[in-house]
């Protein structure tokens, strides 16, 4: 039982209790892929979980796949991660983690000369990552 | 890659799939989920949604939440199936902002399920006009309210209110498609015709429904009475007798030393409906002026609706109740007498307004306050319209609605008049032109018509 977090929900609902103990075995294939230090673990996208990805790997639709993200977010096992991309080149300009973070204009240099996207106009994609504390817990547990 | 623009619509898909969703556990976690993406994006929707649906109440049957740019599904067909024209020059940025700036003005009113089911449909076509469809943006509205278009014009939201026009949201008073009027200007109700066709008897029914009156004046027409015999066909049944006189067309010729109570005298005759002492008041009058007088004779009228719309709301449903009682009032002319409430619904479903300010009419004390108000109403001057009629002039008005009175008669020269009744519309009228006094709510319209028949 690697996230014992996510016992509350599990107790609350047979077939979500199935669900979450699928989705638990794919965040410990996540959580454990290389590299294992804290450093470069949030700069390798290995370690991204992608709300798409969970869908494909638990044979269910990306709303459950949202729903089963949003309970093991509220164990607080990850966090959610907003990347901002250029809508020009697809190049990645800025990560943040709270919505409220988003930049009303964000200055992008994937341009021959400086350009500013405004908030209609870039792109994010949402993804999620583990929280810190479990990347510690984790990479004290492999010391 | 999800782009921000489909991050925006998974807080719409989430919550449609949340509704479909057979596991409840799962539906709640999509709803929050939700939430959050329309928190950030300025939505106050899906908060609302959610605690309407932790009262087990299913707004989703009354949002029609549609689909926002890909592949987001809705099982309600409403809004696709929907075919608005979406107007090509609405400033969709501005409407972002105003329909935003609408939802909170919204919310801050009340959050009663109808409140919020709007306040959904408001932030739905939020989400349609930043994402620059304007087309969906109206689609979306019109699952809004009237109370919404109000709104949008108290707060200055002219592109909000012009959307929601266009979903088909409409005031009451379009809706009862009615203009209330003080001191009409004469051009406004003027038809000139050399033939009285067809589409003259549209212009007058339009008139009549919209003003409440119609002036027609036949160019090149002699001033006969084949004129009335042939607006009668037009327009409505005519009764066959008006008061003492039996006949449908009653030519009337003011003479001296007559009471001021009836079109016979020459006296001024205050504002007032014909009829009054009949069982059934005539919905519809016409007035031929055969030969007008060299002086006076000034033809007024009023709308009564727009004096009875000017009243304070509370005080005006007060007023419009207290006088449909049916002991209101009794009126007594020539030996006809009734008594019977002042505002009382007719058999086609108008209100009708049936008062004088003469002593025709007598009172229930208990009516006093609430008639001493409109008859200070009816005499101030900035209401009435008032012009001399040509010779040969035909005016048609509603007499369940306008009050007409005319000025003392002056001149050697004899004024002439013909006068026609009508008990009603034809009846292939009635069904498409509105007479009588309106709007008014519904429940105003059940005390009214509670009061009518109280004791009964």
């Amino acid at each position: 039982m690697p996230f014992p977090q996510l016992d509350r929900f599990k107790s609350q609902d047979p077939e979500v209790a199935n669900l979450l103990s699928e989705l638990e075995v794919y965040l410990d294939q996540v959580l454990h892929r290389p590299p294992l230090d804290y450093q470069s673990f949030y700069d390798s996208p290995s370690h991204d979980i992608s709300p798409q990805w969970v869908a494909h790997e638990l044979n269910t639709n990306i709303e459950r796949a949202y729903a089963l993200l949003y309970m093991v977010y509220q164990a607080g096992l990850i966090r959610p991660r907003y990347d901002v991309y250029c809508p020009d080149t697809n190049a990645h300009i800025e990560s943040y983690h709270l919505l409220d973070e988003l930049p009303s204009e964000i200055e992008c240099d994937h341009h021959d000369s400086p350009t500013n996207h405004d908030k209609e106009s870039y792109k994010v994609a949402l993804f999620f990552e583990f929280s810190p504390g479990v990347v510690q817990r984790e990479m004290r547990m492999a010391v | 890659m999800e782009d921000r623009r489909l991050l925006k619509d998974a807080g719409w898909e989430l919550f449609e799939a949340s509704k479909m969703e057979p596991n409840p556990m799962l539906a709640e976690a999509m709803r929050e989920t939700a939430r959050d993406l329309f928190n950030y994006y300025g939505q106050t929707f899906l908060n609302a949604a959610t605690e309407i649906h932790m009262g087990d109440i299913n707004i989703a049957k009354n949002s029609q939440v549609g689909a926002m740019g890909s592949g987001a599904t809705t099982d309600n067909t409403s809004f696709s199936q929907t075919n608005v024209e979406g107007r090509g020059d609405l400033n969709v940025d501005q409407l972002a902002k105003e329909l935003e700036a609408l939802t909170s003005k919204l919310l801050e009113q009340g959050r009663t399920p109808a409140q919020i089911s709007v306040a959904g449909a408001i932030a739905k076509a939020q989400i349609a006009a930043t994402a620059k469809d304007a087309n969906a943006a109206v689609a979306a509205l019109a699952d809004a309210d009237e109370n919404a278009l109000n709104l949008a014009n108290g707060i200055g939201a002219h592109e909000a209110a012009e959307a929601l026009r266009r979903a088909g949201i409409a005031p009451d008073l379009d809706l009862a498609r009615i203009q209330l009027w003080a001191q009409l200007p004469q051009e406004e109700f003027l038809i000139k015709e050399e033939k009285l066709g067809g589409l003259v008897q549209e212009k007058i029914l339009r008139n009549l429904e919209r003003f409440g009156i119609g002036l027609i004046r036949p160019v090149g027409l002699e001033t006969s009475i084949h004129v009335v015999e042939n607006l009668i066909t037009m327009i409505g049944t005519p009764t066959q007798s008006q008061n003492e006189y039996e006949g449908t067309i009653k030519d009337i010729r003011p003479k001296e030393g007559i009471d001021p109570n009836t079109g016979d005298s020459k006296g001024d005759l205050g504002f007032h409906v014909d009829g009054t002492q009949q069982v059934e008041q005539p919905a519809v009058l016409l007035f031929q002026y055969a030969t007008g007088a060299t002086l006076g004779a000034n033809s007024k009228f009023a709308d009564a609706a727009k004096i009875i719309r000017d009243i304070p709301e509370v005080r005006r449903n007060t007023l419009l109740v207290n006088l449909a009682r049916k002991d209101a009032a009794t009126f007594t002319k020539r030996g006809a007498r009734h008594q019977g409430p002042i505002l009382s619904f007719s058999e086609t479903n108008a209100l009708v307004c049936r008062i004088r300010f003469d002593d025709v009419i007598s009172l229930n004390p208990e009516c006093q306050e609430d008639f001493e108000l409109l008859k200070e109403k009816f005499s101030d001057p900035y209401y009435p319209t008032v012009f001399q009629p040509l010779d040969g002039d035909v005016v048609i008005f509603d007499n369940w609605r306008l009050m007409h009175a005319r000025d003392e008669v002056y001149g050697t020269r004899q004024r002439h008049h013909r006068r026609v009744w009508f008990a009603n519309l034809k009846l292939e009228h009635q069904a498409k032109y509105q007479l009588g006094i309106r709007p008014f709510p519904r429940q105003v319209a059940a005390a009214i018509e509670k009061q009518n028949s109280n004791g009964d």
